[in-house]
C-alpha cells in the first residue's frame, strides 16, 4: 500500500472528499466522489426487488385472467377485470419510496425489462405497457400537483389501467370497434385500476407501515437541488400537455367533420365544404348483405361539379375517395365514369359526409371522406 | 504466476473475448425495436410473413424446441384469434368475401366477412406475431446481466442498471420463495395451483402478504449490505466485464436499419 502511510486529512483531499475512515482507497483509481443521489440505495432496492416480485406475479394474474375470460366466454374483456393487479405493484413501490416523483416510472421500466427477460408472453410489447402504466401515474399526480393525496393516487391509478386498454386498442385494433364497447372495457379497467391498483396497496402499505418491517429506513428529505428540477419539471410537462391539447383541438377545429380535401393532379387544390356548392336530390338504393337500404332521397353536390372546381390537369383521371384516418379505406373511380354524372353525389348523411353512389354497390358508398385524391392513373 | 493462477487468468481472457465477439446487447436491442417498428409500419403482408416466419423456422431450429416453447404458443394462438374475432366482426367495408356460416335450408348465411376485415386481420395478427418472435430470439440470444452492464458502459448510472441487474438476480430467488410459501400452503390443505379460478385467487389472497413481509426483510438486509460497501459513492465502477461498444456494432444497426428502410420504400 503506496498511500497507507499518508495522513487521513491529505487522502480526503486529494480524492475530493472520499471519507478518511478507508485509507486503503488509492486516489489515481478514484475520479471524484458522488453527490447526494435523487433515489437513495434502498430506494433502488425497494424498486428492483419488488418489480421482479410484480414481473413474478404478473404471471399469475395473467393465468387468472385467461381463465376469467374462459368463463365468460369473450376473449377479450374478462381479464380487464385484474388489469388494477398490474399496477398494484407500481403504487405499492411509490408509497414505500416516500412518494418520491418518477419512482413508479422506474419501477414500470424496470418490471418492463423483467418480464421481458423471463418470457413474457407478449416479448417486447410488456416493456411499452408497463412503463406507459406508471408514465401515466406520474403525469397524473404531476397534474394534480399533489403526490401526498392517497384519492388522487387511486385516480391515477385508475388511468394506468386504462392506459392498457388504450394501447391494445392503438397497436392490434382499429377504429371499427364499437365505441360504446371500447367504453365499457375501459370503464371496467379504470374501476380495476383505482380499486385493486390504487385502493388495495394503499391499505396493505398502511397495514405494514404500523408494523416493524418499515422502521429501519430513515428517509432523507430531497435536496433543494433535486426539489428545483422537479419543480422545473412539472411546470414544462404542464406547459406541454396544455399545448398539445391546445394544439389537438386545432387540428380537430381545422379538419372540420363536414369539408373534403382535394387534392392531387388539380390546378385548383382546395378544401371541399358541402355548404358551398349548389346541391340536387337523386334517388338512390343501397344493395348490401348486411345493411341493406331502401330506395330514398338524397341530397347532396354532385362529384363531377367538385372536381371540376378543382379543374384536373388531364382529360381522363382517377379519382380516389379516401375515408378519414385511423380507418384509410379508399375507393376509385375512373373519370369517365363520374364526368356529368348526377348519380355521384357527396351528401351530408347523419353529420358524416358519405359518397352516394347510385347503381353501385354499397361497398363503393365510402362514408367520412377525408380527401378526393386525383390521379393519373385512369382504369 | 502460479500455474493455477495462470490457468484462471486464461480463462478470463477466453471469456472477455468471447463476450467481445458477441454483438452488443443494447445494440441488438435497438435492432430488435427497430424491426418492431417496421412491423408496425409494413402493410405488406407477403414481406411481413416472410420475416416472421424466417424467423420462428430460426427460434425453432436454432433456440428451441416445440415442446418447450409450446405454452408461449398457446398464449400467441388464443391472442391472435382474438384479434381475427374482433376484426372479422368490427370491419364491414370492401367486398363481400364469404359467410362464416353458410346458408343452411332457409336459415343464414350468418357472419358476412369482408375484405378490408379479413385484411386488417392478418395485418394485426402479423404485427403481434412479428414483435413476439423477434422478442423470443433477443431473450434467449442475451445474457440479461451483460445487457445491465452494457447499459453502464454506455454511460447509463450504474446505479439505475445495477437495480435491472439486482431485479433480474432476485427473481429466481423470489420465485423460489413463492414456491416455499405455496408448498406450506398446500401441506395445510389450501389449493394455490394457478389452474382453478379458486386456486389462483388462493394463491393470490395468502400468498401476497407472506411474501411482501419476507421481500420487505430482504430489502432490509440487501441495503444494509450494499450501504456497507459503499455502494453509490463513486460515478464509476468497475464492471467484471466489460461490453464496450465496438463500431462493428454500430455498422450492423446502420446496415439494419437501412435495409430495413429500403424495405418500406421498395
Amino acid at each position: 500500500m503506496n498511500d497507507g502511510s499518508r495522513k487521513p486529512k491529505e487522502i480526503s483531499d486529494s480524492i475530493g472528499g472520499s471519507p478518511s475512515h478507508i485509507p486503503w482507497i488509492r486516489p489515481d483509481l478514484v475520479k471524484h466522489k458522488k453527490k447526494e443521489p435523487y433515489f437513495q440505495t434502498s430506494d433502488l432496492v425497494i424498486i428492483a426487488l419488488f418489480s421482479s416480485l410484480g414481473g413474478i406475479f404478473s404471471t399469475f394474474i395473467g393465468y387468472l385472467a385467461n381463465l376469467l375470460n374462459s368463463l365468460i366466454g369473450i376473449p377479450f374483456g374478462g381479464g380487464q377485470i385484474l388489469a388494477g393487479l398490474h399496477i398494484f405493484w407500481l403504487v405499492f413501490i411509490f408509497l414505500l419510496t416516500d412518494r418520491k416523483v418518477g419512482v413508479t416510472f422506474s419501477a414500470g421500466v424496470l418490471k418492463g425489462f423483467v418480464e421481458f427477460f423471463t418470457g413474457n408472453a407478449h416479448g417486447l410489447l410488456v416493456i411499452l405497457l408497463s412503463s406507459s402504466q406508471g408514465l401515466i401515474i406520474e403525469l397524473v399526480l404531476i397534474l394534480f400537483l399533489s403526490t401526498k393525496r392517497n384519492s388522487i393516487v387511486a385516480i391515477a391509478a385508475g388511468f394506468a389501467g386504462l392506459s392498457n386498454v388504450l394501447l391494445q386498442q392503438i397497436l392490434f385494433f382499429n377504429s371499427q370497434i364499437p365505441f360504446t364497447f371500447l367504453a365499457m372495457i375501459g370503464i371496467i379497467s379504470f374501476i380495476s385500476g383505482m380499486t385493486l391498483g390504487g385502493i388495495f396497496p394503499i391499505s396493505i402499505f398502511f397495514g405494514f407501515k404500523q408494523a416493524s418491517l418499515l422502521q429501519w429506513r430513515k428517509p432523507k428529505s430531497i435536496s433543494p437541488r433535486y426539489a428545483r428540477n422537479i419543480k422545473t419539471i412539472r411546470i414544462s410537462i404542464i406547459v406541454i400537455i396544455l399545448l398539445a391539447e391546445f394544439s389537438l383541438i386545432a387540428f380537430l377545429v381545422l379538419q372540420h367533420k363536414n369539408s373534403i380535401q382535394i387534392t392531387g393532379e388539380v390546378y385548383n387544390p382546395y378544401t371541399f365544404y358541402v355548404s358551398d356548392f349548389p346541391h340536387i336530390t337523386i334517388e338512390a338504393e343501397l344493395t348490401s348483405e348486411y345493411f341493406p337500404q331502401p330506395p330514398r332521397n338524397y341530397t347532396g353536390v354532385p362529384l363531377h361539379v367538385i372536381l371540376e372546381h378543382a379543374q384536373p390537369k388531364f382529360q381522363f383521371y382517377g379519382i380516389l375517395l379516401k375515408a378519414r384516418a385511423p380507418d384509410l379505406y379508399s375507393v376509385m373511380f375512373n373519370s369517365t365514369v363520374v364526368d356529368n354524372n348526377d348519380k355521384f353525389i357527396i351528401a351530408l348523411v347523419d353529420g358524416v359526409l358519405r359518397l352516394i353512389a347510385s347503381e353501385y354497390h354499397g361497398t363503393y358508398w365510402i362514408y367520412d371522406i377525408g380527401t378526393i385524391e386525383v390521379t393519373t392513373i385512369a382504369f | 504466476m502460479s500455474g493455477a493462477v495462470k490457468i484462471s487468468r486464461e480463462l478470463i481472457d477466453v471469456k472477455l473475448e468471447a463476450s467481445s465477439n458477441a454483438t452488443n446487447p443494447v445494440i441488438k436491442f435497438i435492432a430488435i425495436i427497430a424491426i418492431a417498428v417496421y412491423y408496425f409500419m409494413i402493410t405488406d403482408l407477403y414481406r411481413m410473413y416472410l420475416l416472421i416466419f424466417a424467423i420462428l423456422i430460426y427460434y425453432n431450429f436454432k433456440a428451441l424446441p416445440y415442446q418447450v416453447a409450446k405454452p408461449k404458443y398457446r398464449f400467441l394462438i388464443i391472442f391472435s384469434l382474438l384479434i381475427v374475432i374482433v376484426q372479422l366482426a368490427a370491419s364491414r367495408q370492401g367486398d363481400l368475401v364469404f359467410f362464416l356460416i353458410p346458408k343452411i335450408f332457409n336459415l343464414g348465411p350468418f357472419f358476412p366477412i369482408y375484405q378490408k376485415g379479413l385484411f386488417y386481420a392478418i395485418l394485426f395478427v402479423g404485427r403481434f406475431w412479428g414483435v413476439i418472435t423477434i422478442s423470443w430470439v433477443f431473450i434467449d440470444s442475451t445474457n440479461p446481466f451483460d445487457f445491465a452492464q452494457s447499459l453502464t458502459n454506455l454511460k447509463v448510472p450504474y446505479r439505475l442498471a445495477y437495480s435491472l441487474s439486482l431485479a433480474l438476480r432476485f427473481t429466481p430467488v423470489l420465485n423460489n420463495e413463492i414456491t416455499v410459501i405455496r408448498n406450506a400452503q398446500q401441506t395445510r390443505g389450501l389449493n394455490s395451483t394457478p389452474n382453478s379460478i379458486k386456486g389462483t385467487y388462493n394463491l393470490l389472497k395468502f400468498t401476497l402478504f407472506p411474501i411482501i413481509s419476507s421481500t420487505l426483510n430482504r430489502i432490509k438486509d440487501i441495503t444494509l449490505s450494499m450501504e456497507g460497501r459503499a455502494f453509490g459513492l463513486y460515478v464509476d465502477r468497475t464492471p467484471l466485464k466489460e461490453m464496450p461498444l465496438q463500431i462493428l456494432d454500430i455498422i450492423q444497426l446502420f446496415v439494419l436499419i437501412l435495409l430495413l428502410m429500403l424495405l418500406l420504400m421498395f
